[in-house]
């Protein structure tokens, strides 16, 4: 009894194969479409962050709406609509995910110096 | 605290292992040590025999366990860019210089740009090295090695041996690489899929730790006077090979920035003592 037939090669094929999900019907339609937009599945930080993009997507949305409507919906000015573009760009935190990236570049690089070896940044983020 | 029959004290696995009868083909791991020696007919003191344990490989395999599958570059490249805050970000840069807004849709760009390659090449190059460390650790059990690499010679091996690599055409053949610890001289040689072996760089490890005991035996402190100039005249070879390969790695953006090495790769006058020398050239 070597390698994957030991107790241990079992826990091993156990990791590497995923977790197939029991839900059936609507439920399981609904947690696909989640995963696909990233709302499970992933990390709690990935999970928070794609949250907060689509509640700044949607609130981007509305103050654009907001700023073409002060125009009746008639005749919009060019340089309405590109007021209403920059406010609701201007609302996305464009630097959130370089700063996100580079802070845990940089925690990996704190624990390589300490031996110990990251290859996935999404595991730095709980420690 | 229980005894067996000699007076020696057992252990609480063995008394509750030796519970109850167990079935013949029960696994080895839920049967007392004893069982399993008797089933495999070995003497507890001199192990397994050449051919027993030859027979054995024939039949079981070797005992290791299926290594994970390694995802393609381009899951990871797809793993950066397709998540929610990336696809807004990039959203409102398609939106910006439809509006001629070249400066913040240029903004956003270069942002989602750096994130995507901090991340791209943090899941995508570590691999290859950590695979190079994970092996040098199990050749050379009793000498960690990667505690002798300093982070930043890290990073260059990352850089260097993947594109040296690429460049040689052996990305794809490499399948595992040797460190070799030589006095001084580290010695990293990488073996193809077909036995071959080609050596990637010969250097000198430079420790950052002057309290490493490791770092000591491969500093300067040599006894000879000769060994020392030898010593320092090899590692001035090979930071000029290290500096020939960082100058022709960043010749093509030279055009457009002026991209000088990094302050530990400029050489500098020679150093007049031992000490000296492992100051200055300590990364």
């Amino acid at each position: 009894m070597t390698g994957m037939t030991t107790e241990l090669g079992k826990i091993a094929e156990a990791l590497e194969n995923k977790q197939e999900s029991s839900k059936t019907g609507f439920r399981l339609y609904l947690e696909k479409i989640r995963r696909a937009l990233g709302l499970e599945g992933t990390t709690p930080l990935q999970i928070k962050l794609n949250k907060l993009a689509y509640w700044i997507l949607l609130i981007a949305c509305i103050l654009a709406v907001i700023v073409v409507s002060s125009t009746g919906y008639h005749d919009i000015p060019s340089s309405i609509a590109i007021y209403a573009v920059a406010a609701a760009v201007s609302l996305l935190p464009a630097s959130l995910i370089a700063v996100v990236s580079l802070t845990l570049a940089v925690a990996c690089q704190d624990l390589a110096k300490r031996n110990a070896l990251v290859r996935r940044m999404d595991a730095v983020e709980t420690l | 605290m229980s005894t067996n029959e000699k007076g020696e004290p057992a252990s609480n696995i063995t008394l509750v292992l030796d519970k109850g009868p167990l079935a013949d083909d029960a696994p080895p791991h839920t049967l007392p040590a004893g069982t399993v020696l008797s089933r495999f007919g070995v003497d507890p003191k001199w192990g397994l025999t050449m051919d027993r344990a030859k027979e054995i490989l024939l039949k079981d395999g070797p005992n290791r366990l299926k290594p994970p599958q390694k995802p393609s570059r381009m899951k990871i490249f797809l793993a950066q860019v397709l998540n929610a805050m990336t696809i807004v970000l990039m959203a409102a840069t398609a939106v910006s210089l439809a509006t001629t807004d070249w400066i913040s849709g240029g903004v956003i760009a270069l942002l989602v740009v750096i994130n995507v390659y901090v991340g791209f090449s943090r899941e995508c190059l570590p691999p290859l090295i950590n695979t190079l460390l994970t092996e040098a650790l199990q050749r050379n059990g009793k000498r960690p090695i990667h505690s002798l690499l300093s982070p930043r010679l890290e990073v260059l091996l990352q850089l260097f041996s993947v594109r040296i690599l690429r460049r040689r055409g052996r990305a794809g053949k490499a399948r595992s690489a040797q460190f070799q610890m030589k006095r001084w001289l580290l010695v990293i040689s990488f073996s193809s899929r077909s036995g071959t072996s080609f050596p990637l760089m010969q250097g000198y490890c430079l420790g950052t730790s002057a309290t490493s005991s490791a770092t000591k035996r491969c500093s300067l402190a040599s006894p000879s006077p000769c060994q020392r100039r030898q010593a320092q005249l090899r590692i001035r070879t090979v930071r000029l090979v290290i500096a020939r390969i960082w100058y022709r790695l960043t010749s093509h953006f030279q055009d457009l920035t002026s991209c000088n090495p990094p302050s530990f790769l400029r050489f500098t006058p020679a150093p007049r003592s031992p000490k000296d020398a492992l100051v200055a050239l300590s990364l």
